[in-house]
């Protein structure tokens, strides 16, 4: 199907003003009398505050306001993004400010002052007397026996999600081979360029608070937020400017309530903007997991048990973690039919930083452990890596595991057949552990599965309202969270479309405002184009019906025999009889009527169609030094329809290069004694630079939906969920060497490589 | 406080800052000129890239005392309402801007570059651009960007 | 709040003799790329700042005879661009590119980085392999420091109170020499090194022999040159065994830490093995 604004890679609604440096984001505001806020952080991984005395920081010149856990409202929240909903389990465990805190950098006092400096010198003034607390900053100390209990959780774990179909036992009984195999992956930050945590407050004398803030939700961060702060959800207003880059880290709360809380009391606008230290040590990151994979398999390449159990590493408060899990579950029971299926997720504190969201919201750790064990299956039974997923995943028309509902479209075999061909697969496959050189390459692939929105595990609420102006434009108002991925030039796309205007007729509300738009979720779970692409275009069909009824009144000819293209309404047997949009609006407006055409929609979109990818990686692996080089990536794209192709490309590459750190530079540690960040900065915590990049080869593969807004279904998430599994197997073919955690660092290889040759 | 004179974009401004002030802060809090941006004020990120003596540097690196007598352009100073610069066209054609948080940045650093070397290779490109992290586009198109310009 | 005291010398008088007065209260600033970092992440002791940028005295790239003298106050990307130094010491400008970022490069000296004194420094470690002399002026007068003896441990010089590194010195390598530099770490740009080796092989007139420098950094208090591996190649012929042995002379004498960027024991396998590929590439001809 081809169109006349969907499908063609138009330049972003939003691109003129960030290039010209004129797009403002939440820190470049600035209201008049506004001040500064800083939180004071615990420098203990666990401890007790016994005497905390604001006093000589309260009398230094330029001090406003100094809050400490007494002044905070008793409430007790979770910081993560969800609605009520079957798949939200939303442990309520945060305070605004702490007296207990669990982890270095746990929120001890907050304080707004005239400036940075003097809010800075006024926490050194703070005097606080901590009784330091045994910590147990890793999983392993957590989960040892006789650790001391978070949140009075016994043996640190919580949120178990069994799920059972079938018999695993009975399947393994049966099985010809079983595979056992355990995989740890670490903790990763988003480091998205403009440090996470940054939102400006401002009270007004009617007892509401305005925030703007860096948010993926507005409208959840608003519930959240009031809740927090004791207010009816009518008396927080989040407005959402440009944001320079998410990836989970903003889905949900950030430091909206402190911020909100200091311009309360001090009846000012505070603006609190985190450091880049503080964005990795206080803001949530990936969860790090463990997880083990029993896989029971016939000799012919088919499953008969496959079991997972997995230990979620969440840090010191709730928030995602018992959310996730459920995800975690569907990711992995969905990926490949099998009878007996059996999977057990613990949740665990520990007393490091909460862990939340960071893009693919588990799929990354589950797919490098699923990825990784079929590859070493294939290499057992004897049966090509790519037959056996081609063998073994969920096809259109069958029930996928993670909703419950029928694959809409599926476009795999496209996308391994032509990523193979790429990579030069045949050719290169094979030859790294015959080599003889001391650089010996492999190739690899990992295939994934990811959401189209996330019903019905979550609600999947989008609201868009279309009005035509009197010249024939269109103003959609939606709750646009488009934190940097492209969404608010998509949905103006298809609002274009549905409604046969030019794109450049239709103007998004570039600022998301929870007074004025209708309620949407946000931008999480790869849903924006899936779910409010499906509101939009359901406002535009409302608006352009009531457009071709007057344009049927004034050109005498009933509705079914007209139609809007390119800014006309025309005549489909006449094409000399036709009115411009502007010219019907015009008389809608200002003729007898007087009205305008509005089209307002808030919905759930119908279903969750999901996408698919195979990623190929080719890497050489220095057998002297360890070093692992991503010399290609080719990365096939089932995204339903690409609205905008530039766009979706642009989200895959991205992607890939998070895959790739993930994969072998990216890790944020923590001194297992104190708990004390060890690499909270760019030098220490290693994102690829434009000279480490591979050559990366985007393939779309646009197997249409039934139920998308123009046949789309998502690309969000999807780009890094196989990366770091195709490097592992290209690893693999490369020096015969199976590494089961992440990163694959130069010292891991090299050890591997030693302990191989011995 | 210290008071002193900055040229910025080809104009005059005259300030009253602490010493320990950077550039990038004056720029940003004194001046109202926020399209330079702090990703990380430590030298690492490159979004605080400014031309100083038509030179990238990080402003947040440069006490704004010793950017006096230096001719320092921002990203307010390239391009303008009507028209834009044709590396910030080719960024914007090429999809290259996503959160858009590092492109001043790096429409400074390209800017530079071209200055210099108006036909770079893509090796050349990705080495000029190494100091600006980016996490959204994977440099792919900021790269394919700056190489149409180049080609021109 | 207080404010930083700021001075900006018109001469090296006048700042030898502010720097000589006011001690460890005051900081020179340079390129500024390591201060102002320090300066931010606090917390300091200090309460001024030298701004030395205005001081001629030491700017300037010049030769005369075999010598070449770069002012302190060069920048690092002037230092790659510079036509002398491009030509007559190539594996200068090589450590020098590896430098940080661009951005960095624009701004920061080769004397600022020469006295932040880290021990994975790049630009140190080569100019101990061309046996650089480091120019200290100071209250007491002036004087030469071989750069083999200017560094005492991680961030420590032996410049005293007052004195400042005015310029570095280095006379032309052997004829026929070749070096080489490797930088190892997890990216191709904004490292510090794990691990990285210099080395200037130089073959001996008139005969098949061979005289090694080997210098190797990030893996001691300070950068190093191995004297070992150095003397076992002394006169000797050159071939793979004779630098492989003497790759394993360089492992053996040095002794890393663990560290958050990597471990004692990956950086010591890391000098043997960059040791041998760095004398294998410096002799480029057949083994």
């Amino acid at each position: 199907m081809s169109y006349s604004v969907v499908g063609h890679s138009l330049p972003r609604v939003d691109a003129r003003e960030k290039v010209s440096g004129s797009a403002l984001y939440t820190g470049d505001m600035v209201l008049p009398h506004m001040l500064v806020g800083k939180v004071l952080r615990s420098p203990y991984a666990h401890a007790k505050v016994i005497r905390i005395d604001t006093s000589k920081a309260k009398q230094l010149p330029g001090v406003k306001l100094v809050l400490t856990y007494e002044d905070t409202p008793k409430i007790l929240w979770n910081s993560a993004g969800f609605p009520p909903s079957p798949g939200a389990i939303l442990v309520e465990d945060q305070y605004i400010l702490t007296n207990t805190p669990l982890y270095v950098g746990d929120g001890i006092a907050a304080v707004a002052a005239v400036d940075e400096e003097t809010a800075t010198q006024a926490l050194e003034l703070i005097e606080v007397e901590y009784e330091v607390l045994p910590a147990v900053v890793s999983m392993e100390q957590a989960l040892a026996e006789g650790a001391p209990r978070l949140h009075d959780a016994e043996n640190n774990t919580y949120g178990h999600t069994p799920v059972v179909i079938g018999d695993v036992e009975a399947g393994f009984a049966e099985a010809d081979y079983v595979f056992e195999d355990t995989y740890q992956v670490p903790k990763v930050n988003q480091v998205s360029m403009e440090p996470c945590g940054v939102s400006m407050a401002a009270p007004d004398m009617d007892g509401r608070v305005t925030i703007w803030t860096s948010t993926q939700m507005p409208h959840l961060v608003r519930r959240i937020t009031a809740h927090a702060l004791g207010l009816k959800i009518g008396q927080v207003r989040i407005i959402k400017p440009s944001v320079g880059g998410a990836f989970g880290s903003r889905l949900g709360v950030v430091n909206e309530p402190i911020s909100a809380l200091l311009a309360m009391k001090v009846g000012q606008p505070v603006m609190l903007k985190y450091s880049r230290e503080e964005a990795f040590l206080a803001t949530e990151s990936r969860h790090p997991m463990t997880m083990t994979l029993k896989t029971g398999m016939k000799k012919d390449g088919t499953f008969t048990a496959r079991q997972f159990t997995s230990y979620i590493d969440g840090g010191a408060y709730a928030t995602h973690t018992p959310s996730l899990a459920g995800p975690v579950a569907g990711w992995f029971l969905a990926m490949y039919k099998s009878p007996n299926i059996k999977v057990d997720n613990y949740s665990v504190y520990t007393n490091a930083t909460q862990c939340g969201a960071f893009r693919g919201y588990g799929n990354p750790q589950v797919v490098f452990a699923v990825e990784s064990q079929m590859d070493d299956i294939a290499e057992k039974l004897g049966i090509d890596p790519l037959e056996l997923r081609l063998k073994n995943h969920p096809c259109a028309g069958e029930v996928w595991m993670w909703s419950g509902w029928a694959i809409e479209s599926c476009g795999l075999e496209e996308s391994i057949a032509s990523g193979a061909k790429a990579i030069g697969w045949t050719e290169k496959r094979n030859n790294g552990r015959i080599s003889q050189g001391v650089k010996k390459r492999g190739v690899g692939m990992g295939y994934m599965m990811h959401v189209s929105g996330a019903r019905p595990m979550l609600h999947e609420t989008s609201a868009a309202i279309i009005k035509i102006n009197e010249d024939g434009s269109a103003n959609l108002n939606f709750s646009n969270s488009d934190v940097g991925t492209g969404s608010a030039t998509s949905l103006s796309q298809i609002a274009a479309e549905e409604l046969g205007i030019p794109f450049n007729e239709v103007m998004i509300s570039k600022m998301s405002d929870t007074d004025v738009n209708g309620f949407d979720i946000g931008s999480h779970a790869s849903r924006q184009i899936y779910s409010g692409g499906n509101a939009v275009k359901k406002a535009a069909t409302m608006a352009k019906e009531q457009l071709l009824v007057m344009a049927a009144e004034l050109l005498d000819i009933p509705v079914e025999g007209l139609e809007v293209k390119e800014g006309r309404v025309w005549a489909r047997d006449d094409s000399s009889k036709s009115l411009s949009v502007a010219e019907i609006s015009h008389a809608a407006h200002f003729g007898s009527h007087g009205h305008q055409f509005i089209g307002a929609v808030s919905e759930e979109p119908p279903g969750n169609p999901p996408v698919y990818a195979a990623q190929f990686a080719e890497v050489e692996v220095d057998t002297e030094t360890g070093i692992i080089e991503v010399i290609r990536v080719v990365a096939a794209h089932d995204v339903g329809t690409a609205v905008n192709p530039a766009s979706v490309e642009g989200q895959i590459q991205g992607a890939v290069q998070q895959g790739i750190g993930y994969a072998l530079t990216e890790d944020y540690r923590i001194d297992l004694g104190t708990g004390k960040p060890l690499n909270s900065n760019l030098s220490d915590y290693k994102i690829l630079t434009s000279v480490d990049m591979p050559q990366i080869e985007t393939i779309l593969v646009q197997a249409a939906s039934e139920t998308g807004p123009f046949g789309a279904k998502s690309v969000g998430e999807s780009g890094l969920v196989a990366t770091a599994a195709a490097i592992a197997n290209a690893v693999y073919d490369a020096i015969g060497i199976r590494f089961k955690e992440l990163p694959m660092t130069p010292e891991r290889v090299l050890t591997a490589l030693q302990n191989k040759d011995q | 406080m210290t008071p002193i004179s900055l040229q910025i974009n080809g104009e005059t401004y005259l300030v009253n800052v602490p010493i320990k002030k950077t550039l990038l802060d004056v720029l940003r809090e004194d001046l109202a000129l926020t399209g330079t941006k702090k990703g990380c004020d430590s030298g690492e990120c490159g979004a605080c890239t400014v031309l100083m003596d038509g030179k990238p540097v990080n402003s947040c690196l440069i006490l704004a005392v010793d950017a006096v007598g230096k001719q320092i352009s921002t990203i307010e100073g390239i391009g303008g309402i009507m028209e834009l610069d044709p590396i910030q066209e080719a960024l914007v054609a090429h999809g290259a801007i996503q959160c858009g948080y590092c492109t001043p940045g790096i429409v400074m650093t390209a800017k530079a570059l071209l200055d210099s070397n108006p036909h770079p290779t893509e090796k050349e490109v990705r080495e000029g651009i190494t100091g600006n992290l980016c996490r959204c586009t994977g440099y792919v198109k900021v790269v394919e960007a700056i190489m149409d310009v180049s080609r021109r | 709040m207080s404010d930083l005291n700021y001075w900006e010398p018109g001469n090296l008088l006048e700042a030898v003799s502010i720097l000589a007065n006011l001690g460890d209260q005051v900081r020179p600033l340079a390129g500024g790329t390591d201060l102002l970092v320090k300066m931010k992440k606090g917390p300091i002791n200090w309460r001024g700042i030298v701004n030395i940028k205005g001081l001629t005295e030491l700017k300037g790239i010049n030769y005369e005879g075999l010598t070449i003298t770069i002012g302190a106050l060069t920048q690092i990307s002037s230092l790659i661009e510079n036509p002398l130094v491009r030509i007559h010491f190539p594996v200068l400008v090589e450590a020098a590119r590896s430098l940080g970022t661009p951005q960095v490069r624009n701004l920061a000296t080769i004397g600022g980085n020469l006295c932040n004194a880290s021990p994975a420094a790049d630009v140190a470690l080569v100019l101990l392999m061309y046996e650089a002399r480091l120019l200290i002026i100071g209250p007491s007068g002036s004087r030469k420091v071989p750069v083999q003896e200017f560094y005492v441990g991680p961030s420590q010089t032996v410049l005293q109170q007052g004195e400042l590194l005015t310029a570095i010195e280095m006379d032309l390598p052997p004829l026929n020499s070749k070096g080489v530099f490797y930088k190892h770490g997890k990216r191709k740009s904004h490292e510090i090194a794990l691990v990285n080796v210099a080395v200037l092989l130089t073959p001996q007139p008139g005969t098949k022999q061979i005289r090694a420098r080997i210098a190797v950094g990030a893996v001691a208090s300070t950068p190093l040159r191995i004297k070992d591996a150095e003397d076992s190649l002394t006169d000797s012929l050159a071939t793979l065994s004779a630098f492989e042995q003497a790759a394993e002379l360089a492992k053996q004498a040095v002794n890393p830490i663990d560290d958050v960027r990597s471990t004692a024991s990956y950086r010591k396998q890391m000098v043997g093995v960059l040791t041998r590929r760095a004398l294998v590439e410096a002799w480029g001809g057949e083994l």
